[in-house]
């Protein structure tokens, strides 16, 4: 996806130029095997942003519109938009996407056309749909699908809320996603132990 | 019965096969198509228990006619049964995969009557996915047991990964837990029929652990087998769970650390290169002992402290805290006319120094801890 490309410590929150000239000028060896603090420092914020992306690929909920467009609003730590509409394009061709984060939606359509909005999710699923009342094609239902599936899984003997939440940050999770509720619903002290 | 109970009661029946991988290589093409699968797989939520869910785990359906001891299916429990038709278990797949609720379908089915009845209602929900639906993401197809080579084939046009529980590490342990089920005709030969396949994501297996009274070393054994003879690009361990209404529910839980010490040599195995001949010697009546397998190595050994500046990669893997990558990192490093010279160093390249502090030595100095006197 032309124009799209760079390396993932860039897209941090809080990536700083300077911090990569250092490293440029440290004697490569060290660098590249993560042996000076700087490197190393880089090194993590690429990994913090991969895997951040890596969880909404997976934690992302999509609406399906009457008219088929796959759409979401949510919050992203790092600048991985791009990134994320372009999976979920590779993944849904044949599809109109369409994600809002921080005040931006960016939409893909079949055939590969990326544009960025001003405008919110609903609106740009709108301007796709053609439809007045957009919408979620029984979102509920298929949540509903969902949460017995997920409820199935469990294996009582099994149960561990602290090590779900930690496969399970919070901060990637929709807040009203049914894990969300199961994770933080634990108070048992026999968690912490 | 409404579908929701249908998916609760196929989707519970199903919990107990571990294997939550959804990573393939093959590619997808075409743009009328849905799906695709991913090369490093994706987790979609994680259970209570802190285990992956990745795909939609699911039987066809519940009702068996085979009796093995330690399952919630088999012939022997009292149970609602359900069966999905294979157009309605393709529209909930699909549905939840369209909202990016699963990555990819696992289907099993209990064997209701016969292997080859059971296994073409399967096939016939796969084909209607793939072909009908042109869905191209991931799919793990269950093989059961006396299925018909010609169904395996088909199975394998169909999906990325193929596999069947051999359960226990041998024959003579199997016979102890059901009578229906020949190790070497209805689960060998199917892993012999799948390893010439050409599926992308290769074939697994899967052992409960403890239900046969077998050991760690029956296991893994087993396990070493599996990997050098079938060619397996997985081995799943689950610890045995009483279930109520089987022969074996009045039999103690096998504790969840006995899987965790599995994994931990099975990972050692596949990944570090080191042979199980090594963990054997410090077996305890042939099971692993207690505490991690890695530690317990490094003790065994009475090597001394390693020297991060001069060891070799084999030795530095096998010390507690540094895995191939930070062995690697450490090799090049010194290839490159550079030594490390502090913890701190070793850290920063990825080394966890607190479990590596009692086997290493850096720059000439060591620092043995408790641990490293047992403690």
């Amino acid at each position: 996806m032309a124009g799209f490309e760079g390396d993932m410590a860039s897209r941090h929150r809080r990536y700083d130029g300077r911090l990569r000239n250092a490293v440029s000028r440290q004697d490569q060896a060290l660098a590249r095997n993560l042996a000076t603090p700087e490197a190393r420092r880089l090194y993590e914020m690429g990994g913090e942003v991969s895997r951040s992306l890596h969880a909404k690929k997976g934690f992302l909920r999509l609406n399906v519109s009457p008219g088929g467009v796959l759409w979401a609003k949510t919050r992203l730590e790092h600048d991985v938009l791009d990134l994320l509409v372009d999976h979920f394009h590779r993944r849904f061709p044949g599809r109109h996407i369409a994600i809002e984060s921080g005040g931006r939606t960016l939409t893909a359509s079949p055939g590969g056309g990326f544009r960025e909005h001003r405008l919110g999710v609903m609106d740009a699923v709108r301007l796709l749909d053609g439809s007045a009342q957009p919408g979620a094609e029984d979102s509920a239902g298929v949540r509903r699908l969902w949460e017995e599936y997920y409820d199935s899984q469990e294996i009582k003997s099994r149960v561990n809320h602290a090590l779900m939440r930690r496969m399970m940050p919070a901060r990637h999770m929709d807040p009203d996603a049914y894990e969300s509720r199961k994770a933080s619903g634990s108070g048992r002290i026999s968690d912490w132990l | 019965m409404s579908l929701l109970e249908k998916v609760r009661l196929l989707g519970g029946a199903g919990r107990w096969d571990v294997c939550a991988s959804s990573a393939s290589p093959r590619r997808a093409y075409g743009a009328d198509r849905i799906g695709d699968a991913a090369r490093g797989g994706i987790c979609h939520s994680f259970t209570e228990g802190g285990r992956c869910v990745s795909l939609f785990k699911t039987l066809m359906a519940n009702a068996c006619s085979l009796d093995c001891a330690y399952c919630q299916n088999s012939v022997h429990c009292r149970r609602k049964t359900a069966a999905y038709e294979p157009r309605e278990l393709a529209d909930v797949f699909m549905h939840l995969y369209l909202g990016n609720y699963v990555e990819g379908l696992f289907l099993s089915s209990a064997v209701a009557g016969d292997a080859d009845s059971s296994t073409e209602r399967m096939l016939e929900a796969v084909r209607i996915l793939r072909q009908e639906m042109r869905f191209q993401g991931y799919v793990h197809l269950k093989v059961l047991p006396g299925a018909d080579r010609s169904l395996v084939k088909e199975a394998g046009t169909y999906a990325d990964r193929l596999s069947i529980n051999i359960e226990a590490p041998s024959k003579g342990r199997l016979d102890e837990l059901t009578s229906t089920k020949d190790y070497g005709s209805d689960i060998l030969r199917r892993q012999e029929w799948i390893r010439r396949l050409p599926l992308p994501a290769g074939q697994t297996t899967q052992m409960v652990v403890g239900a046969a009274g077998e050991s760690d070393e029956e296991v893994l054994d087993a396990a070493e087998w599996e990997y050098g003879s079938m060619g397996l690009r997985r081995v799943y361990y689950s610890v045995f769970t009483p279930i109520d209404d089987t022969p074996l529910a009045g039999r103690r839980r096998v504790p969840l650390e006995r899987e965790h010490r599995l994994y931990c040599v099975d990972f050692m195995m596949r990944k570090y290169g080191i042979g199980l001949d090594e963990f054997k010697p410090v077996m305890e009546g042939g099971n692993l002992p207690a505490g991690d397998p890695k530690v317990n190595l490094a003790r065994a050994s009475g090597r001394r402290p390693t020297d991060v500046n001069c060891a070799s990669y084999e030795e530095l893997i096998r010390v507690p805290g540094v895995g191939p990558l930070s062995a690697r990192r450490i090799m090049d490093l010194r290839a490159r006319g550079q030594s490390v010279r502090s913890r701190s160093q070793l850290a920063s390249i990825g080394v966890a120094v607190m479990r590596a502090d009692p086997f290493i030595k850096v720059d000439g100095h060591s620092q043995a801890s408790l641990a490293a006197y047992g403690g």
